[in-house]
């Protein structure tokens, strides 16, 4: 009878368990206290693997954070050394070690969109780590959310690498309210906001933003010049543009290209493409587009804009059976 | 209940009187004190790297502890045949057991008290200032443990002493990573949750393998439930809801474990 009551208590214990522990489970995943195991990346493993790195790390336990450090020295090592390629398994296996090591995302994420990027031989590849790099920033991000060392560099990557220039400012405005700024930290960010409006071709949002700025910055050349050079060049032509008055907005750029100091400037470029966009006129927007891409190999927004309206165009010809009347300009 | 409580105290007393007690706990001692000293390593992160090695020689050092403890419990008193002694006065075997794991448990509490007030002094001389959150971990620490004790007290009713403690220890590996079976057996839920659309359909290997897996997540005590140090090294809030639920799991597995010993210990001849 004793032995009865005992084992009754047993299963009454063990069945209490269950929602208890679906409730910490829970609470576990809200508010992100499960353990740093990256299960795309088990996804991808045979599970002979994945128990294998699973068993390693708990054996580790308290001294994950250790071995990444001793990692991390070993991956400054393979650097100096130039075995670039090597250092890869070994920083992800760092971030897999100690993933609120920032400094560890931030350089895996860089190494793989520029270093590795440079290495690549044809434009797909290129473009391939470009976006794994995105990618391992991503992830980093989701392990820390609070870093604006991440989102400041996920922008940056977009903004000067991928060329998609709308998820850059995605990024940086993320990075904007973060309360962990080390001087300088939020103008800088506040600037490549409004730098990444005035390629993305959005010249109200770019000259908000930098107005915005004087609430940050009392003082400082940058904003003030940039909104002098806006209202003067791009404030007009976006006006008329917008009145549908486009052949002016376009006498008016192509006048700003006559300039001699604004002959190497791309967001002269990026706004004229904009107005013929908006006339319709796609053709010779993505003209100007990988034209200008193909002189400045810096501006990653023209080369992604260019790409971007020619794959558009490729689709709008299959579909229509070919486009009639537009031509393209030089 | 003086019966229990009598035998707690003898446990607790012989416990600290064993040598490799005081080897490991003097080694776990030395090792958070000159943590500082190894956070070169990680300039710019000593105030992480501290409490990353604290807690990580807290729960190394502490599970030593408590399975060389708890493993050695029941056969070191056949061995000695103390426990003919023990049983042959007024005692009943439950008594016996509870006693013992009571003792177990205060030898833990002290020891991770001890380790846990060094972790904090020299965290809160890095940090500048006290985090209530290492205290947190600190608590959590101590309960997980005690999970382990009552595991290794358990097997020692039946089993011999390198089974003990060799059961102990991997009960702890796989306890400790309980969550991440979970995510092995079931890789579409967290698939989904991460935003990933290709799913991949399930051969019947995978789905028995998974159903394994299930299984042990299942049986193992949830050790990592215990483990907030990813929260507290990014900065985030650990809630009190959070810890209050953890100990509740924890008292209520230590329950459990205590009477699957006394079941076992019921019919147990020596």
């Amino acid at each position: 009878m004793r032995k009865l009551l005992l084992i009754l208590s047993l299963v009454i214990l063990i069945l209490a368990q269950g929602p208890l522990q679906s409730l910490i489970y829970k609470q576990r995943e809200i508010y992100k206290l499960l353990p740093p195991i990256d299960v795309l990346v088990l996804y991808q493993l045979m599970p002979a693997e994945a128990i294998t790195i699973t068993l390693v790390g708990t054996m580790l336990g308290g001294f994950r954070g250790v071995a990444a450090k001793m990692l991390w020295l070993k991956s400054d090592e393979y650097w100096h050394s130039g075995r670039w390629y090597s250092m890869l398994p070994i920083m992800r296996t760092i971030t897999w070690l100690d993933p609120s090591f920032v400094q560890a995302w931030d350089t895996a994420g860089w190494h793989v969109a520029y270093n590795l990027r440079a290495e690549a031989k044809t434009e797909e590849e290129q473009d391939e780590y470009v976006r794994r790099g995105c990618e391992i920033l991503e992830e980093g991000i989701r392990w820390n959310p609070k870093s604006w060392q991440l989102l400041f560099q996920l922008g940056w990557t977009h903004y000067d690498k991928s060329g998609n220039l709308a998820e850059a400012i995605k990024w940086f405005k993320r990075a904007r309210p973060l309360e962990d700024w080390k001087p300088g930290d939020l103008p800088r960010t506040h600037h490549m906001i409004a730098h990444a409006y005035e390629r993305l071709s959005d010249i109200p949002m770019a000259l908000k933003t930098w107005k915005d700025d004087f609430k940050y910055e009392h003082y400082c050349g940058a904003n003030k010049g940039a909104v002098e050079t806006i209202t003067e060049r791009y404030v007009v032509p976006w006006k008329l543009m917008e009145q549908g008055r486009y052949e002016e907005a376009i006498a008016w750029m192509d006048k700003l290209l006559e300039r001699e100091e604004l002959r190497h400037s791309s967001i002269v470029r990026h706004v004229l493409a904009e107005i013929y966009r908006r006339m319709g006129d796609l053709e010779t927007a993505q003209a100007i587009m990988e034209q200008w891409s193909n002189k400045n190999k810096l501006d990653a927004g023209a080369r992604y804009k260019a790409k971007l309206w020619k794959r558009m165009l490729e689709e709008k010809k299959s579909s229509k059976g070919g486009l009639a009347g537009t031509q393209a300009q030089p | 209940m003086r019966v229990v409580w009598v035998i707690a105290r003898n446990t607790f007393h012989e416990a600290i009187r064993r040598k490799f007690f005081w080897v490991i706990f003097l080694f776990a001692l030395v090792a958070i004190a000159s943590a500082n000293l190894f956070s070169g390593i990680a300039p710019g992160e000593e105030k992480k790297f501290v409490f990353d090695f604290g807690l990580g020689s807290i729960t190394l050092f502490g599970m030593l502890i408590v399975v060389f403890l708890g493993a050695t419990m029941i056969p070191s008193e056949v061995d000695r045949r103390t426990i003919f002694t023990i049983l042959s006065k007024p005692v009943r075997r439950w008594q016996f057991l509870i006693g013992k794991f009571l003792g177990l448990a205060l030898t833990t509490l002290v020891t991770v008290a001890c380790m846990g007030a060094l972790l904090i002094a020299v965290h809160s001389y890095i940090a500048k200032g006290l985090d209530i959150n290492v205290v947190k971990a600190v608590v959590l620490a101590f309960f997980q443990l005690l999970i382990v004790g009552a595991i290794a007290l358990a097997a020692s009713t039946r089993g011999s002493l390198a089974f003990n403690i060799v059961f102990a220890v991997l009960v702890y590996f796989v306890g400790a990573q309980s969550s991440s079976l979970l995510t092995l057996a079931e890789p579409e839920k967290h698939l989904a949750h991460a935003h990933t659309q290709h799913v991949e359909p399930v051969s019947w290997k995978a789905y028995v393998f998974r159903g394994v897996l299930k299984t042990i997540y299942w049986l193992v005590p949830h050790l990592d439930n215990f483990d907030v140090r990813q929260a507290i090294v990014t900065d985030s809030v650990v809630p009190w809801q959070t810890i209050f639920n953890c100990i509740l799991y924890g008292l209520l597995y230590c329950s459990v474990l205590v009477i699957v010993a006394i079941v076992l210990f019921q019919d147990q001849e020596f």
